[in-house]
């Protein structure tokens, strides 16, 4: 009978601590596509260069800065299209390239030589935006 | 001389018809228990039959069935006649102590065992089910991870994390507090009802000893299944 019930014992204990709670909500950031990534960027910053736009006449009429990222399309799961899209203060909202290409170029207009220029990339993916990386450059000449 | 001679001429008849003139009787004994009762009749003769012949007048019967107890009775035997006596044989007054002693004991071993296994095997099966739903909630929850781990969509993760893994952690906790609660009522009631059974079995079967046969079969001598015999012992003292 002690047997048993050292026996019955052991089993709700064993049953018990069989299985926990090992979610944890905090470091659940493994996900690329999660705002709250926490792994190798995403969108990787590649370069960036300023031009002066000339017109047919050989006058300039604009400055231009162009900021090139990759995206690591590696991390991202085929099973789904994605895109990237970048925002600044100064140029509002564009999307680059098409769907799932992994390099693509930002052109900020209108630029002052010398300034430096930030854009919040980000990929969308199914209507959603994913973790948003800045990056800055100056619009060197 | 002459008076004497009427005198011993009644007496001659009355003795004659003392003698002669007795007739048989039958009785038919009809005895609740039926198959098992035995008597004593006219406190010498133990018998055990359902039809006795006898001859006329009154004869003392002393009944006996086992579990019963002893009935005494003179019935009168009708010449010629064949009489019916019923007779149903109360219980014994050990024998109705001995029903209340089981039925105390019947009592007891469902209070001690039945009752308290009922119980355990209650609140185990409740256990089972509670087991069964925390391990559901833990599946959930591995579900969820596999979930997250596999979303396409930025929102429907945020949307995960916000409201739909919290309540499913909830929910697993709830499970998991809940089988904790029932693990440990079903040890309760197994220790409860381990003690109960180990202080039951020290309590044996009440033993019914039949003192109304023992009574009975004092009334007369009777030869056992080897026979009887007289003893007799004579002691000389020689230290005199």
């Amino acid at each position: 009978m002690k047997h048993a019930l050292f026996l019955a014992i052991g089993c709700a204990l064993a049953l018990t601590s069989c299985y926990k709670d090992d979610l944890d909500l905090d470091g659940l950031t493994t996900n690329p596509l999660d705002p709250d990534y926490n792994g190798p960027a995403v969108i990787e910053f590649v370069g960036s260069s300023t031009e002066i736009i000339l017109n047919g006449a050989g006058l300039p009429i604009d400055t231009v800065h162009r900021q090139t990222v990759h995206v690591r399309g590696d991390l991202i799961s085929d099973m789904t299209d994605w895109s990237v899209h970048m925002e600044s203060a100064e140029h509002g909202i564009s999307t680059g390239g098409g769907p799932n290409d992994e390099d693509v170029t930002f052109t900020f207009r209108h630029v002052v030589p010398g300034r430096t220029y930030c854009g919040d990339y980000s990929l969308i993916s199914q209507f959603s935006e994913a973790k948003v990386y800045t990056y800055c450059s100056n619009a060197a000449l | 001389m002459p008076p004497m001679k009427p005198l011993f001429l009644s007496l001659l008849v009355m003795v004659s018809g003392t003698l002669y003139g007795q007739q048989e009787g039958k009785l038919r004994l009809i005895i609740d228990p039926g198959g098992s009762y035995a008597f004593v009749l006219d406190h010498q003769f133990r018998m055990q039959q359902r039809e006795v012949e006898l001859v006329d007048g009154p004869h003392h019967f002393t009944f006996w069935a086992p579990q019963r107890a002893m009935v005494d009775t003179t019935i009168l035997v009708e010449p010629g006649r064949t009489k019916d006596v019923i007779l149903r044989l109360p219980y014994s007054a050990e024998y109705r102590a001995y029903q209340r002693e089981v039925a105390d004991y019947g009592k007891m071993m469902r209070t001690h065992r039945l009752l308290p296994t009922l119980v355990t095997v209650g609140s185990l099966v409740y256990t089972g089910i509670k087991w069964g739903q925390y391990r559901k909630a833990h599946d959930v929850l591995e579900d969820d991870r596999k979930a997250y781990d596999e979303a396409l969509s930025p929102y429907r993760i945020t949307e995960m994390k916000a409201t739909i893994i919290p309540q499913h952690k909830a929910e697993f906790e709830k499970a998991q507090r809940s089988f904790r609660i029932a693990a440990g009522i079903s040890l309760l009631s197994a220790g409860v009802t381990a003690y109960l059974i180990h202080r039951s079995s020290k309590r044996k079967f009440p033993e019914f000893i039949d003192q109304e046969k023992v009574r009975f079969d004092g009334l007369v001598w009777s030869p056992g299944p080897n026979g009887g015999q007289w003893l007799a012992g004579l002691t000389f003292n020689l230290h005199r």
